[in-house]
């Protein structure tokens, strides 16, 4: 299940392109550039056996498709495989990376394909891991039954759906014919497998769609005769596109085709003898930092030790505002609130370790993680970044950790406004301890992302949310819109073995007693019937107060005049 | 999850009604009668305590609504609360009974009401507890929204919706608006309350819309004012429905509109009972027996050690057949089977104690021999001294039991998609086929008996899903993969007991001991033909077939062998 520690030697990171959208890949090695490109609906994480395999002899270069993985979406209502062609070259541009290896798999084959076509002096061999030859009817039923689009829906039976969706998919090809002619013999991947699978399409939603669709209008007949670079058609004999080498029409001597009776192994052999003997241009430069985006925040990676946090951040003058997300969650649910700074300071929303797009550098023990834990990974971050002061923001728990980092290096933290700060009597928080954080398991059936889902929407109506009883009815206007609910759990999903450890962290924290100790301006900020600010001011009257509505985009409006205090 | 035993003293019945559908009910007691109606989507079991306080003094009769519980729906697209009303009528008197004192909770007062207004001497007394009464802004928002309909889905998110769907109706009223006007401050019920009421939803399915929406597009305040009956309407504090008592109008001398305060359980019987006391009059005919609807079968109950057998039944000439289903499974899992053989045999298919609709007579302590038992008591009740026997994986094993220990009954027997296992796959099965279904606090226990029930469909054994274990012709249809679910959930923990059972058998040995002429078939499609093929060779004695595909033409595959 999702989060895993850093890999230990591929990088990831972001690339801007055009000023308008950003590229996310995977990079190892050193030596001849290559590129990989992945299938639908994944994203670069699929091709991480291939760069380990390649990154002893060459610059492996594997991104993100438009719409997939981290990657920002192409904007047209439906790209071709031209499209997705041209938007790769706008990045190798972008990247520095004037000729290389290329290798596809499936959509990522159809995107190859067209960019060698496209592109022949780009390309030192073209690697097509399963072509696409559709019939016209086959074309017609995919394109009318493939690409269901899911939609939040209020019981969480869109996940029950997309469980089903990711298994049957491995059951019979098209997924959505239960016929025995369309029965795939192989297994059923693992729960983990699935539940990896499942996160990719729960990352981008709806936008699998678009590049999916575009190899499914691919006309592989139609283009790779015309390819004019080596070109290499490989497939397994099991794989489901196998048949679709009967379909190609007479090739031209650049391009050859090749079976693999004996499975992946053999064929991956081959695909590295093929970019050894087509070596692509000798070095690529860089890694560079992504140029910002034009408008609003844009994604980047801080280094800490260990590993990457995953960032949202926006240029500016003055001290750069930090504004932290919760347990359970990450830099999507405080978006809005980061971005109301945008323009008037620097802005920096990092997924904590562990959550979200970071890579868990502290584990996951819950009796060894604390806020400290979590502030000496942002003072890692903040000094890898040169930055030596930000106002800090910290929303509910992390506000804690904005304490411990004001601790830990004089001058860091400038200010500290702790958003819905937690303030709650020993008893309940040891209850909380106990209760508030089940232990989450992939299961065989999916049933997990139920329970996910019930949590989190159960938080919006009662309080603590696993109290159903009258007395924790939550008696106001009840907070379960289906889309936020299905963000949280994305959210959760994302950071589900970590989601005891930091809420634990937070749970534990004596609030009461630090929050007299704070060396730095602080404020607790929250709207005025939040009990637990009222409780912190009422023990602590000299910090300041500030009050902000539900409505996180209003948030910098009322927090600046504190912060330029 | 529960293993429910009978409950003592009430019994329970099929009736059938213009040969063209039957009502299921609940009955006890003596003296009186006092017919006791249900609120949606619910059954007779909500009238269950209430019969236990009435049972003494009172002959209780509580029937399903049409579309609820067991009982068929009305036929009718649309019908509203007079059809409601007339099918009770018709109700009584299959039962033979002319008049009657009335209780009714919610959808149960609304129809009470239609009944005694459309036949007022019929009815010693109505009590409309929780009577609605709609405005017409109020009825056209619940008619938008209310009744959403219950349609398998091949992922089994309808369970998932369903689940939340009688959580969200304790924590918003009404469930779809999901706003603080709407807030209810109240508990959400323990999961396994949540449970029992899926259960009674999942006994309706989609007919559940037809009594409830009949209710909601009632006007109870106009039928409680048209009584000429005695009636009283009434509702406790904490029922949303007191708010209801505000719109009567116009009502007669002989309607009274009272609070019942805060009375609830035990405090409302006692006070019924008071009121039944005064009013109902007269006596109880016994029940009747249930005769064949359109397709030619019928269900009725057969009295059992300590219980209740539910059977589906045919007419036809010639020796009994008995049809008998698998664990996980019941009558209506093998009906296409029992309905083929209408006017050719007369057939019983029964649901095996635990499963289906009968009474958990034998505890978790189940064994094949113990199912024998139980059919043999059943045949038995109904006089039946000899009968060919038909049983479908497990299910033929109960008949291979009665063929060796007591084989005078059992005239010829088919076994189709026979168990018979090496004692190493045995043992896989046995200790890896099931598991215990545990109700969980957010109903994912429904998505995991779904995936199990749907994968059987595609591997051998199921939950080995592996290339090696593919079935080749996936069997996954929605509906049939929805209904195996429906059994296996009331079957509850019994269908893990009777699977281990079924795997326990010796089948070889019994196959070797048996006196009678067998026969062992299966069509292609089942990953178990290889087995029945290795059961035959194994034992030259017994015939062997290949069925056809369609279970339907199956009872006219093996007919002639029975016949021999």
């Amino acid at each position: 299940m999702g989060i895993e520690s850093a890999h230990p030697t591929i990088r990831r990171h972001f690339v801007t392109v055009d000023g308008t959208r950003q590229v996310h890949y995977r990079r190892a090695g050193k030596g001849p550039a290559v590129v990989l490109l992945h299938q639908s609906p994944t994203s670069s994480r699929e091709h991480e056996p291939l760069i380990e395999r390649l990154m002893g002899e060459f610059t492996v270069i594997a991104p993100d498709t438009p719409g997939n993985g981290l990657s920002d979406p192409l904007t047209s209502d439906q790209p071709l495989a031209e499209d997705y062609a041209h938007a790769l070259a706008g990045t190798l541009d972008a990247l520095g990376i004037e000729r290389c290896g290329l290798s596809g798999t499936h959509t990522g084959g159809v995107t190859a394909t067209e960019f060698a076509r496209l592109y022949p002096e780009r390309v030192s061999a073209v690697i097509v891991d399963g072509v696409t030859c559709w019939t016209e009817a086959e074309r017609a039923d995919a394109l009318e039954s493939y690409f269901t689009a899911f939609t939040p829906r209020w019981d969480g039976g869109h996940l029950a759906w997309l469980w089903s969706r990711m298994r049957e998919q491995s059951i019979f090809f098209p997924w959505y014919a239960k016929s025995a002619a369309a029965r795939l013999h192989g297994n059923l991947p693992s729960p983990e497998r699935l539940h990896g699978a499942l996160l990719e399409l729960l990352r981008v939603g709806n936008e699998y769609i678009k590049p999916y669709k575009a190899a499914f209008l691919y006309k592989g007949e139609e283009s790779i005769p015309n390819v004019r670079c080596p070109a290499f058609l490989l497939a397994t004999t099991s794989d489901v596109l196998h048949p679709h080498f009967e379909r190609l029409p007479p090739l031209p001597d650049n391009v050859i085709v090749e079976s693999f009776p004996g499975g992946r192994k053999p064929l991956m052999d081959r695909a590295v003898e093929i970019l050894r003997a087509h070596p692509g241009q000798d070095a690529v430069p860089g890694p560079n930092a992504p140029k910002p985006l034009k408008t609003g925040t844009w994604q980047d990676y801080a280094d800490v030790d260990g590993g990457q946090l995953h960032m949202r951040r926006a240029g500016g003058s003055g001290v750069p505002v930090l504004v932290q997300h919760d347990a359970a969650s990450d830099n999507n649910v405080v978006r809005m609130a980061a971005e109301g700074f945008v323009g008037k300071r620097p802005v920096i929303a990092f997924d904590l370790p562990g959550n979200g797009e970071s890579d868990n550098t502290i584990g996951t023990d819950k009796n060894k993680i604390t806020c400290t834990t979590y502030a000496e990974v942002t003072r890692q971050a903040l000094s890898s970044m040169g930055l030596d002061a930000v106002d800090y923001v910290g929303t509910w728990g992390s506000g804690f950790t904005g304490l411990e980092l004001a601790k830990m290096q004089d001058g860091l933290v400038r200010h500290l406004a702790i958003s819905h700060v937690i303030y709650h009597p020993e008893a309940l928080r040891r209850e909380l301890l106990d209760k508030y954080t089940p232990t989450l398991e992939v299961d065989w059936y999916g049933g997990y992302l139920i329970m996910c889902w019930h949590a989190m929407r159960d938080q919006g109506l009662f309080w603590p949310w696993y109290n159903r009883t009258a007395e924790g009815v939550i008696q106001r206007e009840p907070y379960v819109d289906p889309d936020m609910v299905h963000r949280r759990v994305v959210s959760l999903l994302k950071c589900w073995n970590m989601w005891q450890a930091h809420y634990g962290a937070h749970w534990k924290y004596d609030a009461q007693g630090e929050l007299a100790r704070s060396p730095v301006p602080t404020a607790l900020v929250a709207p005025d019937d939040h009990p637990g600010s009222a409780s912190a001011l009422a023990d602590h009257p000299s910090l300041n107060r500030v009050s902000i509505t539900t409505d996180m985009s209003g948030w910098a409006g009322a927090l600046m005049p504190f912060l330029e205090s | 999850m529960g293993i429910e035993a009978p409950i003592a003293g009430i019994t329970r019945h099929f009736v059938t009604i213009d040969g063209e559908r039957q009502i299921h009910y609940r009955r006890a007691g003596s003296g009186p009668p006092v017919l006791l109606l249900h609120q949606s989507p619910k059954a007779s079991t909500e009238h269950i305590p209430l019969m236990l306080h009435l049972k003494d003094r009172f002959t209780c009769i509580a029937p399903d609504t049409p579309g609820n519980g067991c009982s068929d729906p009305l036929t009718l697209d649309d019908p509203v609360m007079a059809d409601y009303g007339d099918n009770i009528a018709k109700f009584l008197d299959a039962l033979g009974i002319d008049k009657v004192g009335v209780y009714g909770f919610h959808t149960g007062a609304s129809v009470g009401s239609a009944f005694a207004a459309r036949h007022p001497e019929r009815v010693h007394i109505v009590i409309m507890n929780g009577l609605v009464s709609l405005t017409d802004e109020e009825r056209a928002d619940i008619l938008a929204n209310y009744l959403t309909p219950f349609e398998p889905s091949w992922d089994g998110s309808h369970l998932t919706w369903l689940w939340a769907r009688l959580r969200e109706q304790t924590i918003f009223y009404p469930w779809y608006r999901a706003s603080g006007a709407s807030r209810m401050v109240r508990t959400v019920p323990e999961p396994e309350e949540l449970h029992a009421g899926v259960m009674e939803f999942l006994r309706s399915g989609d007919a559940y819309r037809k009594p409830y929406g009949g209710a909601f597009r009632h006007d109870g305040a106009a039928a409680a004012a048209s009584l000429t009956c005695p009636g009283i309407v009434c509702a406790s504090e904490w029922d949303p429905t007191i708010k209801y008592l505000e719109r009567l109008h116009d009502l007669p001398d002989n309607v009274t509109a009272m609070s019942l305060g805060d009375r609830r359980g035990d405090s409302v019987y006692a006070w019924v009972a008071e009121v039944m006391v005064e009013h109902a009059k007269g006596e109880t005919p016994p029940p009747p027996a249930p005769t064949a609807i359109g397709d030619g079968t019928w269900q009725d109950f057969v009295a059992v050690d300590g219980g209740q057998l539910h059977v589906r039944r045919t007419e036809g000439s010639g020796r009994p057949l008995l049809v008998q289903h698998d664990a996980a499974s019941d009558n209506r899992i093998v009906h296409r089977v029992t309905q083929s053989l209408a006017g050719k045999r007369p057939a019983f298919a029964f649901d095996l104690p635990g499963s289906g609709e009968s009474d958990n007579t034998i505890g978790e302590d189940v064994s094949v021999a113990r199912y024998a038992d139980v059919l043999g008591q059943a045949l038995d009740t109904l006089g039946l001294e000899s009968v060919d026997f038909y049983g479908m994986w497990g299910g033929g094993l109960s008949g291979l039991d009665l063929a060796v220990r007591a084989p005078d009954g059992i005239n010829r027997l088919v076994m189709s998609n026979v168990l018979y296992f090496t004692p190493e796959e045995a043992k896989d099965y046995h200790d890896n086929y099931t598991f215990p279904i545990e109700i969980e606090w957010h109903g994912a226990h429904l998505l995991k008996c779904w995936h199990a029930m749907r994968d059987q469909g595609l591997y051998w054994p199921w939950y080995r899903r592996t290339r090696e274990s593919v079935v080749a012709e996936p069997f996954v249809d929605t509906e049939m993969v929805h209904n195996r679910v429906v059994a296996m959930l009331k079957a509850g923990d019994m269908w893990r007991h009777a699977y281990r059972a079924h795997f326990a058998y010796p089948t070889g040995d019994m196959l070797g001991q048996a006196k009678r002429p067998v026969l062992l078939c299966s069509p292609t499609w089942d990953p178990n033909h290889p087995h029945g093929q290795a059961a035959h060779a194994d034992h030259p004695h017994t015939a062997w077939q290949e069925l056809p595909a369609d279970m339907a033409d199956w009872a006219g595959a093996f007919l002639p062998f029975l016949d021999g």
